[in-house]
């Protein structure tokens, strides 16, 4: 779930994220990217992860393909297959090739993971940034609110958007987006007053740059390594939310393959046919793993005083 | 301990050499020092950083990095050596064992920075009880009792016993850590650069402090610096290292009167000067030598100004110019012994 | 710091109005009828539109914010369940035993399990032990939360017939497997926490100044460094406590346990939008209480934080009077 930060917290790690950016501002300063880079392809479960997530998103890609048999077309003559040279993964209640649907899952978990964080971050990370930048009252105003979303766990947020607005991927994504913005928001905002204090802004703001300029072109690039960071792990999040939320039946409906919601389906079977409920679970997990596996090393690398 | 009253040095160092081997390669950090500090002496070991001086420091308190062993030589406490060289975990495990009993107690350390040196969530009063309790047989509060005679020691009202280190000034903090160090009347203390961290005038205080407390309790002291004006108010002899090597040794009055080694003059020369009108101070060129690549002639001569042919050649050896004054240079070799190493160094070319 | 905990408290009225807003506008746009609950969706439209006057839905937006508030202020109501005609607070009270338990206990768990493992790992950097229980933190966090409930479901159910499948039956027994589904997520988290907070601090100069002193190298590190590093690890106890008492939603779904995330998840589904918002705003307000107590565990662990806090208000009670006697100078 979410991080949440009490005001003692979120000041102690607002200390460190300084402490932080002072340490590696004085190593990397000719090119923190290449720095990281080099740092990140040493890390050999980083790369694994990495290549999985690749992996992964090359069968969403060219799932048609690579697919042995259409997700949705049902086979009355084959329910409850056993997995065979046939059906890898067996075949479901309604004779369905669960290898397949499994296929056909990354193309709606890794879409909806990605624009749950790429919508949540829009939001929250534009709010962030604003409070960030302006500071004063209006960063006040702005993550009092965002407190006050907080308050309500997120998981519980997620369910009211999502039952509120109906199912479907596009109100999924709102539903977690929304329930996860605080979040967000406050990751962007601290790593934008960690470079707000360097001097170099100073230095954009004395030759006369705009506002927007300078949030644009010299805070948002030096901030981006702990939000990417974000991200990946957010992602990963994103995905175990989404099929939780699928799991209890509020996420992508029927026929569509989305892998907590074949395990919902297959969890009547599991005195009887346990294997249905075996394979989509171990897609989610690799997924999240892969990407807890990226995320560990791209922290790793934009800190280096942890190695 | 046995009190020794003949020449045995409470602390003596045999040509030790110590090496960091780490993933991106081997930094030489001490390349074969020998020194010696006699009760109630100061002993000042003066260089840049990252010339070994902590290095010394913390070989003798068995507190290496895991990355860090001792290659050859030895580090002797009244005669007795406390360092090894073998890296087998039992050895290991039983050196560190009996390290435990010497740190503190027989040795006390002060470190660079007091303002990390406190441990933030301890009472400072239980942080100097802690010592004495671990090396002294004695209760709670007897401990708290001693703690507190320490603390009115170094300055410090013992009624803030129970106060948190962020509540104390720098220059308090540095005189607990002193307290902290001198709490079981160490043979020994190393000092490691104990005022860098401080205001000069709370600099001179903490060294007056020392001073005062050495005659007290007749500790053999290592004072570990860079900076030449603490040297002049504390020391009885000093060792100016670089890159892990003793270049110049000798009493204070020879290291301050009579400079011979150009890398000490070049560090009096960057000293500002009261007496003398400069526009800018002089800094040594260069940076300092790589530990990961040490030359093996002169370690200094390409930021030495008085340099020649024969530096970027052979390694000097130690002469002793006076008696007890020791310089690694070859300007005080004499030219036989010179021509004999540049021969021999030419032949083992021709023999490659 | 009574000011402080003064101003956190007063804090949560704000969070009242604020968590009440979010309810009233997600029930405004959401679809379906609250009467038809009450009186059936098939009821004749008169008598719909009798009940609603009646419950007052006809009402402007704010009349009806504004009757909700002072409900709670006058009398301590949250609303009335339009499924069962209880109170909602009563009924969310009843719930509460349940999720308290299941939240303490699966956090237990993970504090038991947890921080020994992160400790371990990051004395041992890199060593063996480290490695593997890296490997199992990190799946801990990967794997999902209710597949795994399904997989021990599996075993210990259908396989062995140890355990019971849901929580109300088996007394105690009932309890492991929600436990563990939990737990094993906050193990990964709070291993994964300490390690790092650990190897923060394990470098840090007053580990040196301690092995100085002679002290035992498992001492060292329990007395001087797990106090320094168990900061993050509370913040995230913190959270997941905070979280976890509004409802293990699915823990509670999946093994039938009659708790607040369970309730609030059937409010939801059903539309029951007077159990939803006095729902929330009473789980906020419990999130809120969490989170004040978690950051007078700081102070207390971290000394410094104490006083930051009393200097903060300091500052504030400063400005204050500045700010009155430049008043009292102008008029």
């Amino acid at each position: 779930m979410a991080k949440r930060h009490t005001p003692a917290m979120a000041k102690i790690a607002a200390k460190r994220e300084r402490e932080i950016a002072r340490n590696h501002g004085k190593e990397v300063q000719s090119s923190p990217g290449k720095e990281a880079w080099k740092r990140l392809k040493r890390n050999r479960l980083a790369i694994v992860g990495l290549v999985v997530i690749a992996l992964l998103i090359l069968v969403a890609i060219f799932a048609p393909m690579l697919a042995p048999y259409p997700y949705n077309v049902m086979d009355y003559d084959h329910p409850f297959e056993f997995p065979n040279s046939e059906h890898w993964f067996g075949t479901d209640q309604f004779g369905r090739d669960i290898f397949s649907r499994v296929i056909y899952g990354t193309r709606i978990s890794i879409p909806i993971g990605f624009m749950c964080v790429i919508v949540a971050f829009a939001l929250g990370g534009t709010l962030g940034a604003i409070a960030a930048y302006y500071g004063g009252r209006v960063d006040n105003i702005i993550m009092r609110i965002m407190d006050i979303i907080q308050s309500i766990p997120s998981m519980l947020l997620a369910i009211a958007v999502s039952a509120t607005l109906g199912g479907g991927m596009r109100n999924l994504i709102i539903a977690i987006a929304v329930s996860t913005m605080p979040a967000r928001s406050r990751v962007v905002r601290a790593s934008i007053l960690t470079v707000k204090r360097n001097d170099y802004i100073e230095s954009a703001r004395a030759m006369g740059a705009s506002s927007r300029r300078q949030l644009l072109k010299y805070m948002l690039p030096n901030a981006i390594g702990p939000i990417l960071t974000a991200i990946t792990f957010s992602v990963a999040t994103a995905i175990l939310t989404v099929s939780s939320l699928s799991y209890i039946g509020l996420g992508i409906p029927e026929p569509m393959p989305e892998w907590g919601a074949l395990l919902a389906a297959s969890k009547a079977f599991l005195n009887t046919y346990p294997y249905m409920l075996i394979f989509p679970g171990l897609a989610i997990m690799i997924t999240v793993l892969a990407l807890n596996l990226f995320g560990d090393g791209l922290r790793d690398a934009l800190d280096p005083r942890l190695k | 301990m046995s009190e020794n009253t003949n020449n045995v040095p409470v602390l003596e160092l045999k040509n030790l050499v110590v090496h960091y081997e780490t993933q991106d390669g081997v930094a030489e950090a001490v390349n074969g020092i020998s020194l010696k500090v006699n009760a109630s002496e100061t002993l000042g070991l003066v260089g840049e950083t990252g010339a070994g001086k902590t290095t010394i420091a913390l070989t003798a308190m068995g507190l290496l990095p895991d990355v860090g062993h001792v290659i050859e030589g030895e580090i002797l406490l009244d005669g007795k050596p406390i360092t090894i060289t073998s890296r087998k975990k039992r050895d290991k495990k039983h050196y560190n064992k009996m390290m435990r009993a010497f740190r503190g107690g027989v040795m006390g350390m002060i470190f660079q920075d007091p303002m990390s040196a406190l441990n933030p969530v301890m009472y400072v009063g239980d942080q100097i009880a802690e010592v004495v309790r671990l090396h002294n047989s004695v209760t709670k509060t007897e401990a708290k009792q001693r703690a507190i005679e320490m603390m009115e020691t170094v300055g410090i009202p013992g009624a803030r016993y129970n106060e948190y280190p962020h509540q104390f000034s720098g220059g308090m903090k540095q005189r607990i850590v002193i307290a902290m160090a001198l709490a079981c009347n160490p043979r020994v203390l190393l000092a490691d650069e104990p005022t860098t961290a401080l205001d000069v005038t709370i600099q001179a205080q903490v060294l007056d402090l020392m001073r005062d407390l050495q005659k007290k309790f007749k500790t053999a002291t290592l004072m570990i610096t860079h900076d030449l004006g603490v040297v002049a108010e504390t020391c009885d002899s000093v060792a100016v290292i670089y890159a892990g090597e003793v270049v110049e040794y000798g009493t204070a009055e020879h290291i301050f009167n009579n400079t011979k080694h150009p890398y000490t003059m070049a560090l009096f020369n960057a000293l500002p000067s009261l007496d003398k009108d400069v526009d800018r101070l002089h800094s040594i060129q260069g940076l300092v030598t790589d530990p990961m690549d040490l030359p093996e002639h002169c370690s200094f001569c390409e930021r030495c100004t008085e340099r020649c042919d024969a530096c970027s050649i052979i390694d000097p050896v130690t002469t002793e110019v006076e008696p007890g004054h020791l310089v690694k240079c070859i300007k005080y070799m004499s030219q036989e012994s010179i021509d004999a190493m540049l021969a021999s160094k030419a032949e083992g070319k021709e023999a490659k | 710091m009574l000011r402080y905990i003064g101003k956190r408290l007063l804090w949560m009225i704000p969070v009242i109005l604020g968590v009440l807003l979010i309810v009233f506008a997600l029930s405004a746009i959401t679809p379906g009828d609250p009467v038809d609950q009450i009186v059936g969706s098939d009821a004749a439209p008169e008598v719909k539109e009798a009940m609603r006057e009646k419950m007052g839905l006809n009402d402007p937006f704010l009349v009806r914010y504004g009757r909700y508030l002072i409900g709670i202020v006058t009398r301590g109501d949250f609303g009335t369940s339009y499924a069962t005609g209880e109170p909602v607070a009563k009924e969310i009270f009843q719930k509460f035993p349940n999720t308290v338990k299941l939240t303490f206990l699966a956090v237990a768990v993970a504090l038991i399990i947890g921080i020994p493992l992160g400790v371990i790992s990051a004395v041992k950097q890199y060593s063996f032990i480290d490695n593997a229980s890296m490997v199992f933190a990190l799946l801990g966090v990967s794997i999902p939360q209710f597949w795994f409930a399904l997989m021990m479901m599996l075993v210990f159910s259908v396989k062995l017939h140890w355990l019971p499948t849901t929580a109300s039956t088996g007394g105690a027994l009932g309890w492991v497997m929600p436990v563990a589904m939990l737990g094993i997520a906050n193990v990964g988290n709070i291993a994964r926490t300490t390690r790092s907070s650990m190897l923060e601090v394990i470098r840090q100069d007053y580990i040196r100044t301690a092995r100085a002193k002679g002290q035992k190298e498992n001492v060292v590190i329990s007395k001087h460094g797990l106090r320094n590093a168990l900061i993050p690890v509370v913040a995230n106890i913190g959270n997941t406590i905070g979280v976890s008492l509004g409802g293990a939603v699915v823990a509670e779904s999946i093994f039938s346990l009659d708790g607040v995330g369970l309730y609030m998840l059937n409010s939801i589904n059903n539309r029951n939008w007077q159990s939803v918002q006095g729902g929330l705003i009473l789980i906020a307000v419990c999130f809120s209480v969490v989170m004040l107590c978690m950051d007078l565990i700081y102070t207390v662990i971290d000394p410094r934080l104490k006083d930051e806090f009393n200097a903060k208000s300091k500052i504030a009670a400063n400005k204050r009077a500045a700010r009155k006697a430049a008043k009292a100078a102008r008029s």
